[in-house]
Formats: structure tokens, sequence, C-alpha cells
């Protein structure tokens, strides 16, 4: 095996980790606005597609996630 | 030529010829496909979550799939690590390298379209191919940390492919707008792929500068065969962007179109081979 396809096998398994990872495992957890309290968790596809249409929203004066209060956005850009 | 070489010779042209036409029909499926041509309203479900790594905006109602540019950029701007879309940005990068530029990205269908016009082509200076990088780096990993996804400085905001298929199909059915700094960058891309064969890929695109990381020791590469070689250089002539498939068959800038295909010394597979420059005094592929 020459180096080159030892090193591709290396990101191979680590792109599979990360891959399943982010499929499997991930999540977090998503507040409701001004409220302490946990509304859901997201992971998976669900949390690409939620922060994609930005149902979800970064509170930074709490330093975490919360439910936006504008409702999805179907067009990001 | 002797009898056996001017068989070979039209067996190779039959190769390239049959390779060209195919890939015109994979990147016209691709586009079809990426997009589903009907409005999200029609479709039971787009394809939740599934980041293919190629220009094609997720903000068109049609888009199948996600751009992992969008995807990365808005999580990142959640301080939430992209773990899923870096994992399948790696996967397909690691396995076929830059493949998706040349035969899937509908963008890069539409650069191949525009340099069929005859115009007079410049080929840039090597260091041009190094803005992509800062690109990724700047527009697509910085920006969302420090400036936020709705700024100008995050690649969405300038996207060539977001102003056509999102905000081009938003102003043409429902009534929206294209604001004048998106038109203006679409114009100097679209200018750049006119004057320089698949401009945008070389340059800016932060999804090639993404893949072509991983050309370097990905397993699908285009393998050079000495032996086959009979250095009429029209591997370096026919290549779009303008590398030496012969001198450098793992360049990052390798876009696996097949049009070096034309030389008899050049393949493209799987096969564990060091692909090495011929000439430049290491091992040479040699296969037979």
């Amino acid at each position: 095996m020459s180096a080159k396809r030892l090193v591709a096998a290396v990101v191979l398994a680590a792109c599979v980790g990360m891959l399943a990872y982010g499929l499997l495992v991930q999540s977090v957890e998503v507040y409701a606005a001004g409220e302490d309290k946990v509304v859901k968790k997201v992971g998976g596809p669900d949390l690409i597609y939620e922060s994609v249409r930005r149902t979800i929203v970064r509170d930074s004066q709490a330093g975490r996630l919360v439910v936006s209060e504008a409702g999805p956005v179907e067009c990001p850009t | 030529l002797s009898e056996l070489d001017k068989k070979a010779t039209r067996e190779v042209a039959d190769r390239s010829g049959w390779l060209s036409s195919v890939r015109w029909k994979v990147q016209l499926l691709a586009f079809l496909v990426l997009n589903s041509l009907v409005p999200a309203s029609w479709r039971p479900y787009r394809l939740k979550g599934a980041c293919v790594p190629v220009l094609n905006c997720h903000g068109c109602p049609a888009a199948a799939t996600y751009c992992p540019i969008g995807v990365i950029g808005d999580m990142l701007s959640l301080r939430v690590v992209p773990w899923l879309a870096l994992g399948a940005f790696g996967l397909v990068g690691i396995i076929f390298g830059r493949l998706s530029c040349g035969w899937i990205c509908p963008f890069g269908f539409l650069q191949d379209l525009i340099a069929k016009i005859p115009v007079p082509k410049w080929k840039p200076p090597k260091w041009t191919g190094y803005i992509k990088y800062a690109v990724l780096g700047g527009m697509v990993f910085v920006a969302p940390l420090v400036v936020g996804v709705d700024s100008r400085w995050f690649f969405c905001g300038i996207c060539p492919d977001a102003t056509i298929m999102a905000n081009g199909w938003k102003a043409a059915f429902d009534g929206g707008s294209v604001s004048s700094t998106r038109l203006i960058f679409l114009g100097i891309f679209l200018l750049l792929s006119l004057f320089v064969v698949r401009g945008f890929c070389r340059m800016v695109c932060p999804i090639g500068a993404g893949l072509a990381f991983f050309n370097r020791f990905s397993l699908l590469s285009l393998k050079f065969k000495k032996r086959w070689c009979s250095e009429c250089m029209q591997c370096l002539r026919e290549c779009p962007v303008d590398i030496g498939p012969m001198a450098d068959p793992r360049s990052p800038e390798c876009i696996y179109c097949g049009q070096c295909f034309k030389c008899h010394g050049i393949v493209m597979d799987f096969s564990d081979e060091a692909g090495t420059a011929a000439g430049a005094g290491g091992k040479v592929a040699d296969g037979a």
C-alpha cells in the first residue's frame, strides 16, 4: 500500500466517523425564546434542516440556541 | 504510423469522444435531478439534510439537496460543528476528488456552456488558483463566526448560483428582487468564466477549494502511463484547466473532465499506483 493510499484510508475513516457522529450522535438542546426551558433536542439531518431554515437561532446573550420567533425562512440567501 | 498505432489512436479518440458525450449528458441529468425542476410544494419532501458537494443553492425552491457551504455557514453561526456536512463533503472528496466539479456541479455545467462562446481564452497565472483557498477559509469558515451569515462577507452573499437559482427564481416568479451587489458579482464571475475556462472553479469556488485538497490522495485519480505516451502533448493542449496531466496527474486543479484522455498515456481509475511526473526523476507509473 502506498503512502498516499494510507493517508486516504485514514481520511476516509475520519470522514465516515464524522458522518456517523453527525447522523447518529450529535444533538443540540433548543430552548424556548426568553424561557429557561428546553423545548426540543435536534440532531442529524433535522439539525441541518432547522439551521438552514433559521427556525433555531443563537441567543448570544444567553449563549444557547432558541426557537426563532420569526418563523422559518424559505430562502436563506 | 503502423497499423497497430493507427488502431490504438482510433481507439483513444473514440474513448475520448464517448466520454465527452457522456459527461454532457451526466451534467444535464445532474442539474435536473439536483433541482428536480418542480416547485417545493409539489414535492413531498426535500432530501432532508443531504449535502452534495456542488454549487447548487438550497435557497432555490426546486433544489432537492443542500449546498454544504450554506449548511456549514448556518451551523457555524449557531456555534454548532457541522459534522454531518463535513463528513459527507470529505467522504465524497476522498473517494472521488474533484470529480463532482467536472461531472455534477450545475454551475460548472453553466461555465462549460459559457466556455463554448468563441472568444480568446486567457490562461491565468498559477497564483490565482490560491484565491479560492482564502475564500474557503475567510468567507465560509471565519465570516459566519465573526460577522454572521447575513453579511456580504459570507460567501452565500455573493454566490453566483444563489443569485441565479435562488434570488433570480424569486425575482422571476415570486416578485422578489436581486441586490445590485449580487448582480455585480454575478457579472464578474460570468465574465471570468467567459475568458477563463472554468474561471470561477479555478479561482473562487470554495467547494472546489475543499475538494482540491483531496485530489492529492483521493482513491480515484488520473494515472500517467509513460509506456503508452507518445509525447504528443495533446493532454496539455486539451486540458481546460491548464494543468499538465503528464507532469502532475494528481493536480488539485484537475476536475476529471477526461479531455486529456485523447492522449494514450492518461487513464483514470481507482488503482493504487503512484502517479508521478514524467522526467521528474521519480518513480513513473508504467503500467502495462
